[in-house]
């Protein structure tokens, strides 16, 4: 699970500076998004890919909606 | 009127490769990675190797389909230059029917069980198996070096050919049987109208648009190309009967 989280962190950093979000402000919305993941995910044996993707962008688009968009299309683009 | 057929085909020939989406989905994401990884001057550098990988294939492929059907057309004299038009332009009406059911993939139930706000109304998903998609997307990520910038954009139109070969071979018959357009005029605009796309996307990402900005175009953009792309493939079928029966 770790692993997946360290990923994830890895993808998003990614995206917010692909998209140009200031360092600061980007770090905090990971920071935040993966804290409220976690906790989402708390005590659920079995978690899915899509699930994990679905929360992520939930709480991805409180703070930034094109941060949102690009990871939710990022598959479908090509 | 045996000038103005020929030009109006390979005016549409130019628009239809400028429409193609494969190679400006994959530029836009790799361009947004580059960014991502690296600084603006190293992402340009990347871009412009791509955009000469992308030249460069198509400069490649008009060659190749040159050579190869003067090679045939020396070897059969008598292949009757009629004959290969109405087989062309059946094979490009046919290629507008595939286009329109077949280019931009059907949403599946996998997909929508993302929140639909935050998905493209249109997915913009192209023909290509998703396990290509995906390697496209992750060899657009790896990329650090200009090589692999050159090499992605030379080899990504590879899976567009099956819409691209025939308009090659029709538009290579053309350029061999013409005297009133000279060919190199003919590749530099094909190869232009294929970076077009591209050159544009770079513009965008340069005047503060983002890979979101720039998907939501082409999701907006998608209706009208399912219908504007296979109205253009019949156009140009209709336009090639004409030829045949000049020429025939």
């Amino acid at each position: 699970m770790d692993k997946t989280f360290q990923n994830l962190e890895k993808t998003l950093r990614l995206h917010a500076r692909g998209l140009r979000i200031p360092a600061g402000s980007a770090e905090v919305f990971i920071a935040e998004t993966l804290k409220s993941v976690e906790a989402s995910l708390h005590g659920k044996s079995i978690i899915t890919e899509q699930d994990l993707k679905r929360l992520v962008i939930k709480e991805l688009k409180k703070y930034h909606k094109d941060f949102a968009y690009v990871y939710a299309n990022c598959d479908i683009i090509i | 009127m045996s000038i103005v057929l020929p030009v109006i085909s390979l005016v549409l020939v130019v628009v239809i490769q400028t429409l193609l989406q494969l190679t400006s989905a994959t530029f836009s994401i790799f361009y947004h990675f580059a960014l991502g990884k690296y600084s603006i001057k190293k992402s340009d550098r990347l871009a412009l190797s791509y955009i000469f990988g992308v030249e460069l294939f198509t400069v490649f492929m008009w060659l190749l389909t040159y050579f190869i059907l003067y090679a045939i057309s020396s070897n059969l004299p008598n292949l009757r230059q009629s004959v290969a038009m109405w087989i062309l332009s059946g094979i490009i009406a046919a290629l507008a029917l595939i286009f329109f059911c077949f280019y931009y993939r059907r949403p599946t139930l996998n997909r929508d069980i993302l929140p639909t706000k935050v998905r493209a109304n249109n997915s913009t998903a192209l023909f290509i198996p998703r396990r290509f998609a995906a390697n496209l997307t992750r060899h657009a990520l790896a990329i650090k070096q200009p090589k692999d910038a050159f090499l992605l954009g030379f080899f990504v139109g590879v899976p567009e050919l099956l819409f691209t070969l025939p308009l090659y071979i029709f538009a290579t018959l053309i350029m061999q049987n013409s005297t009133f357009l000279p060919n190199t005029l003919i590749i530099i605009l094909s190869v232009l109208g294929t970076v077009l796309p591209l050159f544009i996307i770079n513009f965008a990402f340069h005047s503060g648009s983002n890979l979101a900005d720039i998907q939501r175009a082409r999701a907006k953009m998608k209706p009208a190309l399912t219908f504007i792309l296979p109205a253009c493939y019949l156009f140009l079928a209709t336009t090639i009967i004409g030829i045949g029966l000049l020429y025939g």
